[in-house]
């Protein structure tokens, strides 16, 4: 059961839930209650005013790598398990998204909600945004109960809590009742009474006004639990005994603003408040609740959100990129227009120098599948809801294979319910996948973090499980979309492979058909692209879903790679024949390559610097041709953290290189070509300088092809004329 | 082939603010949002105005940039949202502004607009020496135009230029941004005309200009508007403000010899100025032109009778398709307008309708086989997957890869010798 209790701030919401849950706790109940409420004081009753960390205020200081759900779930009065989510100070921030952030991160630490037999969910105010609605969404609260006094302002915010309630509401009534907590007997009940029938919804409560209350709150208690025996504990327990047998619920009927001035009467004086005002927790902390089972939920996560550092991109952004890799699928985008342009325009710029550089036409880089839903002023402030509904009909128009939704971060910060519309899209099209990732722009996580999610939320959610491997069938996974040269490194593979006949069955994702998604367990083996973090999150999510194995090398550039990755796969599918034929027959050239350019640069200094984290293939180069490799230094990077070379102790490495050392160490090794990503400037001393890509060719040649270009460069003037005709 | 017709998406009002203060040569955007806004915005504007002298990423790896010169950021995340950017806010306004710009505008990201930090309560506070402004919400998928022009507005309420004697024949050029493909180099085209006719250009509102020049925009005698879309709501501000007339193109913008004629005629005449030295230029192209197409035309046939496609804004299309047809014989098959406040869409409906080419308007451009498509080079590479041959000619963004070293104008004299020297060259490779 999972109940909501919503009311005015101030009204006394929080009292009420905390003896309510005190009470069904001791009927044997298992209870978790979720204040929803920044000012995080709903549970402070149950945890004998011990101070606890807010689910928000969790977020920001633990690393998500140790975030567990036992840092968020405190143990109170008779066991009730306690949460708050917490939220920004008065008048910064948004605190309703706040409260959507708290539920994903719930989500995240895989709360498993089937433990309790009772959930309540204390929620702030009249439902005045998307986030503080979050509990009156399908899958949270179950029943509805709206708090109330007799005054006017509360009547008023009862009314815009039953117009949320009926905005949710589709086709089961969720309302069970009002609850009048009385200011006292002189207040006037009669105006709840007439609001209560005009709007047909019975005050199934009224806790009486009790100094109880007070004395209670100065225990740092429930009534329940202080005053076990009084009148006032009694009400909460029939209250809770009613709750638990209620099988009755009711429609929303909300009254406008005309009729309900004239439903209740106007211009009394305010009662006094039950309720205590602000209170000064101490410093004991409470104790806290564990989860083992959901502690040992894997989590997927990117590099930054692992390790907290900055976002690079948004996860919108990623995951559109991937999602519009499936060329028969349609993405909709549900956001600002600028949110697609922008994603759009990373996707069309890879595409286009596909087409200006390799002369290739790749469609879904030119012209990716993708509909926005163009969310505007209006949509932003009323929801977006029919807006984004509008949209996936369109795109089912078109009669796509599957339907992609993503959200952005507008559509995350006012909180709309993308599920809503997607059950309404899956009720009319049964045979349509629709699916739903988890993006909200940059909200839940980076570029890479949308990445991951659309490959394992969206692609992997086509795979049928059923399927059986087939022989000789490979799939290429983690391949990056936004290398210009996927495409040819792909095809280099694909002929290596041939030779070996063993075929691509799936691109997982790129390029590829929702069928060949749904097949993708035809392959016995996944070749990671890359086995950077990417590939590595990949082949382990690969292995834990589906129990699909994955081969440890990425695809091999340079020699000594290239003749590796063909023994690990030849050996895999047997065919250790054909593999040592192929690597026979790039051998001799190899040798040969090497022996024009040894001359040229034997005993020259080389030093890198660089961002990518697997500089073997140009080592491999360099050591070949006789040349001294002075140092390698290894740049922070968003998408990587593990240095690797196979040929440790050769040179000096420096990893998480401060660039302001560069210069130091220039003068000290004194090398004859610096290798970076970009060409740097402003150097102490005049020195050839070369950039090498971030994804290089893959194949036997991949780290000689640049011994060519370094022989020509050692011949070239250290200084171009050009360089001095800058302002 | 594509397996579905979506519409490319084009930027919005978010990106139109961005641009307007990063067409300001001394001017910065300071954006209040995540990453994700930020590389787009912070890689075109300095391909579209370039200010760094180093690429590198490393040059910029201190916090808020991000390995890019331009566009710092305050990298926004969930937390952020909800508890407000006020520590990134009051960190990274005293780094920006160290940096020796004129004007520093903060922007707000489309989420960021939602939480409400109050920007001119930092601004206030941060007591910088550099004048800054706040767009707190750049609104939500509007046009780029109006973003545009809300920048610009903007700005120039800060910048509050003093009324000063004005400046007989100095003109202020509007309706451009650095986002319009080519700007420099039709900036110089035009100008090159007007000084010809003893008109000096003040400045462009607000395209590769500075806060100093923008300081003296009430000197000039009056506003030239090139695009009028980018121009609607910026002409009446500048009128009620310093009471300065605005000239609207009569016939679109100066595309083509005639709407070039008439633009320079309209201009001379309102300034009281004889047009001649400028119409001497176009009649000295004219005759360039003339010489290549009567021979290409001798040896093909051509250009008269190829068909073309469009896809622009109406103050290009207009001038443009009406060229095209008068002018080289061309047939409109297709013309798709950008969807912005649509000046001059009644004229080009007339014109079509008058030509027998009504279909054209809005019709479905891969199904109408151009032999020349103009537009942006997504609009080309969307009908290169159609497969039929033709050859593209970008003259709005994303454009093609190509490295340009020399300026090049599709407006003006030059410009049309250029759009020219890409049709026949196109028409002649597809022969």
């Amino acid at each position: 059961m999972k109940i909501a209790i919503y009311g005015k701030g101030g009204i006394g919401k929080s009292t009420i839930s905390a003896n309510l849950a005190a009470a069904l706790s001791l009927s044997g109940k298992r209870v978790l209650q979720i204040g929803c409420d920044p000012k995080h004081d709903s549970t402070r009753l149950l945890l004998g005013g011990k101070k606890i960390t807010t689910a928000l205020d969790y977020m920001k200081e633990v690393p998500v790598a140790l975030q567990r759900l036992g840092g968020v779930l405190h143990q109170g009065f008779n066991n009730i398990v306690c949460a708050e989510a917490g939220g920004p100070e008065p008048g910064v921030g948004c605190a309703g998204r706040g409260i959507l952030s708290t539920f994903a991160l719930f989500e995240r630490l895989g709360l498993d909600m089937d433990r309790f037999d009772v959930i309540i969910y204390d929620v702030l105010g009249d439902v005045v945004c998307g986030g503080f609605a979050v509990p009156l969404r399908k899958g949270f609260a179950d029943r509805v109960y709206v708090v109330t006094s007799e005054e006017f302002m509360s009547i008023y915010a009862a009314n815009n809590i039953l117009k949320g309630v009926k905005n949710f509401d589709t086709n089961e009534h969720r309302l069970a009742g009002l609850i009048l907590n009385s200011r006292g007997e002189s207040e006037e009940r009669t105006q709840v009474e007439r609001f209560a029938e005009k709007v047909a919804l019975p005050v199934v409560r009224t806790v009486p006004r009790s100094d109880r209350f007070r004395q209670a709150e100065i225990m740092e208690k429930t009534v329940v639990e202080a005053f076990p025996d009084s009148p006032e504990a009694r009400v909460f327990h029939g209250f809770a005994r009613s709750v638990m047998e209620n099988t009755r619920f009711y429609p929303a009927i909300c009254l406008d603003e005309g009729c309900l001035e004239q439903t209740i009467s106007m211009g009394r004086e305010p009662g006094i408040d039950i309720q205590p005002s602000a209170w000064d927790a101490p410093d004991a902390p409470a104790e806290t609740v564990t989860d083992p089972a959901a502690d040992a939920t894997p989590v997927f996560l990117s590099k930054s959100m692992m390790t907290r550092e900055p976002l690079h991109g948004c996860a919108f952004a990623g995951a559109l990129a991937t999602t519009t890799q499936v060329v028969d699928a349609i993405t909709v985008a549900h956001g600002p227009r600028s949110c697609t342009h922008i994603a759009f325009q990373a996707i069309f710029s890879a595409g286009l120098r596909l087409r200006t550089q390799k002369n290739m036409l790749v469609a879904n880089q030119l012209a990716p599948a993708v509909i926005s839903s163009d969310m505007d002023e209006n949509t932003v402030i009323y929801g977006g809801n029919d807006t984004l509904a509008r949209t996936l009909e369109a795109a089912v128009e078109k009669k796509p294979r599957a339907l992609f939704l993503l959200t952005t971060c507008p559509a995350g910060v006012i909180g709309d319910d993308p599920d809503a519309a997607v059950r309404q899209i899956r009720a009319r099209n049964p045979d349509l996948p629709v699916i739903p990732i988890t993006t909200d722009g940059n909200l839940r996580g980076d570029y890479m973090q949308g990445v991951l999610n659309a490959c394992m939320e969206g692609a992997a959610a086509l795979m049928d499980p059923t399927v059986r491997s087939e022989a000789d069938l490979v799939n290429v996974i983690a391949e990056k979309n936004i290398a210009y040269n996927a495409e040819a490194n792909f095809k280099t593979i694909t002929n290596i492979l041939g030779q070996m006949d063993i075929r691509i069955n799936c691109r997982f994702v790129r390029n590829t058909r929702v069928k060949e998604l749904k097949g993708f367990l035809r392959a016995g083996l996944n070749l990671p692209a890359y086995t950077d973090y990417f590939g590595r999150i990949m082949a382990d999510f690969l292995k834990e879903r589906f129990g699909s194995p994955t081969a440890s090398l990425p695809f091999p550039v340079g020699f000594t790679d290239s003749k590796l990755w063909i023994r690990e796969i030849a050996a895999f599918f047997s065919k250790e024949e054909k593999g040592e034929a192929i690597i026979d027959t790039f051998q001799a050239r190899y040798e040969t390559l090497i022996a024009n350019y040894r001359n040229a640069l034997k005993n020259k200094r080389l030093m890198i610097i660089t961002y990518v984290h697997n500089v073997d293939w140009i080592l491999e180069a360099a050591f070949d041709l006789g040349m001294v490799v002075s140092k390698v230094c290894i740049l922070n990077y968003s998408q990587d953290n593990r240095f690797t070379t196979r040929y440790s102790g050769r040179f000096e490495v420096e990893t998480d290189y401060p660039p302001r050392q560069r210069d130091e160490d220039l003068n000290r090794l004194r090398p004859d070509i610096l290798v970076g990503n970009y060409t740097p400037k402003s150097l102490p001393f005049p020195v050839h300088v070369d950039t090498i890509p971030m994804c290089p060719d893959v194949g036997f040649y991949g780290g000689i092809a640049f011994a060519r270009r370094w022989a020509s460069l050692v011949k070239s003037p250290v200084n171009e004329g050009w360089k001095n005709d800058g302002i | 082939m594509m397996e579905f017709d979506c519409q490319t998406i084009a930027p919005d009002s978010f990106t139109g603010a961005i641009m307007a203060v990063e067409g300001i040569s001394d001017a910065a955007v300071l954006l209040n949002g995540p990453t994700g806004c930020k590389f787009y915005h912070g890689s075109i504007s300095e391909i579209l105005l370039p200010r760094a002298e180093y690429l590198d990423p490393l040059y910029y790896s201190e916090e808020f940039y991000f390995g890019q010169p331009r566009v710092p950021a305050t990298y926004l995340d969930d937390y952020d949202y909800v508890f407000g950017a006020t520590q990134k806010l009051e960190k990274i306004l005293p780094v920006v502004a160290e940096k020796g710009h004129s004007l520093i505008a903060i922007v707000n990201s489309p989420g960021a607009a939602l939480i409400g930090d109050d920007l001119e309560r930092f601004i206030k506070n941060a007591c910088l020496p550099v004048p800054c402004i706040a767009i707190e919400n750049t609104g939500f998928s509007d046009s780029f135009a109006a973003g545009f022009q809300d920048g610009v507005i903007q700005v120039i309420k800060k910048v509050d230029p003093r009324p000063g004697t004005t400046q007989k024949h100095r003109v202020n050029l509007m309706g451009l941004s650095i986002f319009h493909h080519h700007w420099q180099g039709n900036v110089n085209e035009l100008t090159t005309l007007l000084n010809a006719c003893g008109i000096e250009v003040n400045t462009v509102l607000c395209a590769g200009t500075t806060i100093a020049r923008l300081g003296k925009l009430a000197t000039a005698e009056c506003n030239l508007v090139i695009h009028q879309e980018y121009a609607d709501q910026l002409a009446p501000f500048l009128n009620d403000r310093f009471q300065l007339p605005t000239l609207m193109p009569p016939v679109g913008a100066p595309i083509g010899f005639e709407a070039t004629e008439a633009w320079i005629r309209d201009v001379c005449h309102s300034l009281d100025l004889d047009p001649g030295p400028a119409m001497a230029i176009i009649r000295s192209a004219r005759k360039r032109s003339h010489e290549v197409l009567n021979r290409f035309n001798s040896l093909t046939g051509l250009p008269k009778g190829a068909t073309f496609a469009v896809s622009a804004d109406s103050s290009i299309a207009l001038p443009l398709v009406t060229w095209l047809y008068n002018y080289l014989g061309m047939v409109p098959v297709a013309v798709k307008l950008a969807e912005t406040v649509d000046c001059f869409v009644d004229g080009l409906n007339a014109f079509l309708h008058r030509i027998d080419c009504a279909d054209a308007l809005n019709a479905d451009m891969a199904g109408a086989t151009p032999d020349i498509v103009i537009g942006s080079e997504a609009d080309i590479s969307r009908q290169r997957l159609a497969g039929y041959p033709f050859s593209g000619i970008d003259i709005s963004l994303p454009a093609a890869s190509h490295i340009h070293v020399v300026e090049k104008s599709f407006m003006g004299a030059q410009g049309t010798l250029y759009l020219i020297e890409k049709i026949i060259n196109g028409l002649f490779r597809g022969m």
